[in-house]
């Protein structure tokens, strides 16, 4: 699982790169509504990480820390 | 408290000296409620496996744009809660308000009472809030943060910076964020029935990622973190079963997690977005997770005036090294957290926001919703409830 990991995040990282295609700011019109942003909902979204981080061993990666702040049981 | 005093007066200076005439004050009232049942923790105490837990935490959020440049931001929430677990915990071993009382407050033990006495805390109270301050200059954008958090049996003080600075018109974005939390935990000795004192934790978090614009209707993240934490990393009410007796959990006073994210949106059409989420994580526990998260936006109305989420979210781990069921011989470290377990979860939901543009001094207000219910493959599930209501002087 950690190489198909490695492979797919490889795979997007030069992707990414070779895409670096320059889109205009007038171009941006949907890039900019709120359906297009990674996090549409940001605050209702916050108490769902949260909730992840104490009821699952992984945490952090998603923009937050990993760990800290709360001693929920 | 000195670091937290500096920085109010540092934003308070900061207001002070910036032009306000395009000062405005955006808020956002969000009512959660957590509604967890389950009965496969073998952690707890009494070996019922008993995980019902149910939360209620209204959320209140800030932000205050000092002008074009500059805003503060500010989190603001009180969990109160109530913990089948914990009360458990609290009833079988006595460490509940008065036993409790004397040894968190660091005194002589004059006021504890025979466990039998003890009246089990049933509703637990937590209070947090977290500030931060954004000022961009040119293609930059600095992010000084802080908060605290303050429960029974744990507290927190924490602060950090985030930066940000884009490239090619903006089409590029690298950011970088450290963290540091100064915590304290206050652990229950189950040989002598007292408190053991306000033991720290630490933990360091940074973060780094690139965003690229691939097109007008594609977005990537790719993203790394690494943490560090030191200290009491136990749960203060978790136990094992040690040859048919309770003992407490002892794990490693030290885990670093490494994490590796992928983000994708495609813009489907002019109203609807997919997304797609991947993260990989592992820690010197030896735990490995995947999380897996597709969804839709769908946005409506004039100027995209509502927004609807749909999403899934597909979560798997191994097992800790340290975790068992149950132990028949003393290790080093033995956990049976059911949140350290091998097992997979699988979560469905549905949030929404709608801004309703009213004329005058109250004006686009915006409602929103969410339901979420999620179930774990160890006997867990939750139901989440949310409700906000926000608007903007």
């Amino acid at each position: 699982m950690i190489r198909v990991s490695l492979l797919l995040l490889a795979f997007s990282l030069s992707a990414m790169l070779s895409c670096c295609a320059v889109v205009h700011q007038i171009d941006r019109k949907n890039l900019s509504t709120r359906k297009m942003q990674f996090e549409p909902e940001p605050a209702r979204r916050g108490a769902l990480e949260e909730f992840h981080s104490i009821r699952e061993g992984a945490s952090g990666g998603t923009g937050q820390s990993a760990g800290g702040g709360c001693g929920c049981n | 408290m000195a670091v937290i005093k500096k920085y109010l007066v540092a934003a308070a200076l900061l207001v002070c000296l910036e032009g306000t005439s395009q000062a405005r004050l955006k808020y956002n009232l969000l009512y959660n409620i957590f509604n967890q049942d389950g009965s496969g923790g073998k952690q707890v105490y009494d070996g019922s496996g008993d995980q019902a837990l149910i939360v209620y935490e209204p959320v209140l959020f800030m932000d205050y744009d000092i002008n074009y440049k500059t805003v503060l931001s500010g989190t603001f929430l009180v969990d109160t809660f109530s913990s089948a677990s914990d009360a458990i915990f609290d009833t079988k071993t006595g460490a509940s308000g008065g036993a409790g009382t004397s040894g968190r407050a660091g005194k002589d033990n004059e006021e504890d009472k025979p466990a039998a006495m003890q009246i089990a805390r049933k509703w637990e109270q937590r209070k947090a809030f977290d500030l931060s301050l954004s000022h961009r200059m040119g293609t930059c954008i600095i992010i000084p943060s802080l908060g605290s958090s303050d429960e029974e049996d744990y507290r927190s003080v924490h602060g950090g910076i985030n930066l940000l600075k884009s490239f090619a018109e903006d089409n590029f974005t690298l950011a970088a964020g450290f963290i540091h939390f100064d915590d304290k935990a206050m652990p229950f000795d189950l040989n002598t029935l007292h408190f053991l004192g306000w033991t720290p934790k630490i933990t360091d978090s940074c973060v780094i990622s690139a965003t690229q614009i691939l097109g007008p209707g594609d977005i990537a993240l790719l993203g790394a973190g690494f943490t560090r934490q030191t200290g009491y990393l136990s749960g203060d009410r978790n136990t094992v079963d040690l040859a048919g007796i309770r003992v407490s959990e002892v794990l490693p006073d030290e885990r670093n997690k490494i994490t590796s994210t992928l983000r994708l949106v495609h813009g489907l059409s002019g109203s609807l977005a997919l997304h797609f989420d991947y993260r990989y994580y592992s820690d010197d526990w030896q735990l490995r997770a995947h999380t897996f998260e597709p969804s839709l936006a769908l946005g409506f109305g004039e100027a995209d005036a509502g927004v609807i989420h749909l999403f899934y979210r597909y979560y798997v781990q191994n097992g800790a090294a340290y975790y068992r069921d149950s132990f028949t011989s003393k290790l080093v470290y033995m956990t049976s957290d059911s949140d350290l377990q091998g097992f997979f979860a699988s979560e469905a939901g549905l949030q929404g926001t709608y801004r309703l543009d009213l004329k005058g001094f109250l004006s686009d207000i915006e409602l929103g919703f969410g339901i979420i219910y999620y179930r774990r493959s160890n006997d867990l599930n939750a139901a989440i409830y949310q409700l906000s209501f926000g608007g903007e002087f």
